[in-house]
């Protein structure tokens, strides 16, 4: 390189100045932890809100049963009645009251218990 | 000046698409963060890069790109793979000049000699580390808008076109600032050397 040509070989060669793959991947791991940091707080708390949204799930079905039930309201069935026919008067001779029955007086039950010694007897008298 | 623009820089066209990008970013807008790191792959020399070389520093620069590469994260469903490449650099430019505005300004580059190395030769050649240093020193010494515009179409190879789109100004706009970005660039190369020799 002489000084006459140095600005022009300076500029040309800079194109081509390597840097150290060491710098590029500093750059790439520190966007990357920066990604994943900004990432996490969603992971961290996912199980959480997948919690919440099957709580709300459940509660949401469990309501939705606890709800009347709108049914349609049943339609009015005509079924033609069949024409009444006159029926023949019978002629039931009334039935004879019965006297109701008058109550005998009761009287206590008794029961004899014999014992070895002929001489014991034993009266159980059931009132 | 002239001789810039016929220049045969292999290197400087303007990153094309792979034809995966359009699938990575499907893949990338449904939550794979494989198929986004893959995506960052493809652009990340193109926006650590050019923010480092806005910037001058590679910490900052990678705040950029970091910044950057969120910005699209939270984006991907509003951009199409055709566009991703122009929105990638002008979310770069944009954010370099917010990092710029808000640290405090850089001490002024006024002499471009006292830079150099005083251990070295006249006649030696430039090595890597110096001529990265003499592109970082004359690039800082830019204002923002024509450093942006030299990053864009001299070091990134994109055309006054998609510079001038990328930066939000006309072609004729973008041409001028190139134009004096390139004499400042020259005159300051030309002081180091006369201050080294």
């Amino acid at each position: 390189m002489t000084p006459n040509s140095d600005w022009k070989d300076i500029l040309q060669a800079a194109h081509r100045d390597p840097l150290d793959p060491a710098h590029y991947t500093a750059v790439r791991s520190r966007v990357l932890a920066e990604i994943e940091r900004a990432r996490s707080p969603w992971r961290r708390y996912a199980w959480l809100s997948g919690a919440i949204a099957a709580t709300l799930a459940l509660l949401l079905l469990k309501w939705d049963r606890l709800q009347p039930v709108n049914l349609p309201a049943p339609r009015a069935l005509t079924i033609p009645s069949p024409a009444l026919q006159p029926v023949p008067q019978l002629a039931i001779a009334p039935k004879p009251r019965s006297r109701p029955m008058r109550e005998r007086p009761r009287e206590p039950l008794t029961i004899k218990l014999q014992t070895e010694d002929p001489n014991i007897v034993i009266y159980w008298i059931a009132d | 000046m002239k001789g810039l623009d016929t220049l045969s820089i292999a290197a400087m066209s303007i990153p094309a698409e792979l034809p995966a990008a359009s699938s990575l970013l499907d893949a990338a807008r449904a939550g794979d963060l494989a198929a986004f790191d893959a995506l960052m792959r493809q652009h990340e020399r193109m926006v650590l890069v050019t923010a480092l070389r806005l910037t001058g520093s590679l910490a900052d620069a990678q705040d950029i790109s970091q910044d950057v590469f969120l910005k699209l994260y939270q984006n991907l469903r509003k951009l199409d793979s055709p566009a991703l490449s122009a929105w990638l650099y002008r979310v770069t430019v944009n954010a370099c000049h917010d990092h710029r505005r808000r640290r405090r300004p850089e001490d002024p580059v006024d002499t471009a000699g006292e830079l150099a190395s005083p251990a070295a030769a006249p006649d030696q050649f430039l090595t890597e580390a110096e001529r990265r240093r003499v592109l970082a020193l004359s690039l800082r010494m830019l204002p923002e808008k024509e450093r942006a515009a030299l990053v864009l179409r001299d070091l990134e190879g994109l055309s006054t076109e998609e510079t001038a789109h990328i930066l939000g100004s006309s072609e004729a706009t973008v041409r001028s600032q190139v134009s004096k970005a390139r004499v400042k660039v020259k005159d300051f190369v030309e002081r180091y050397f006369r201050r080294r020799s």
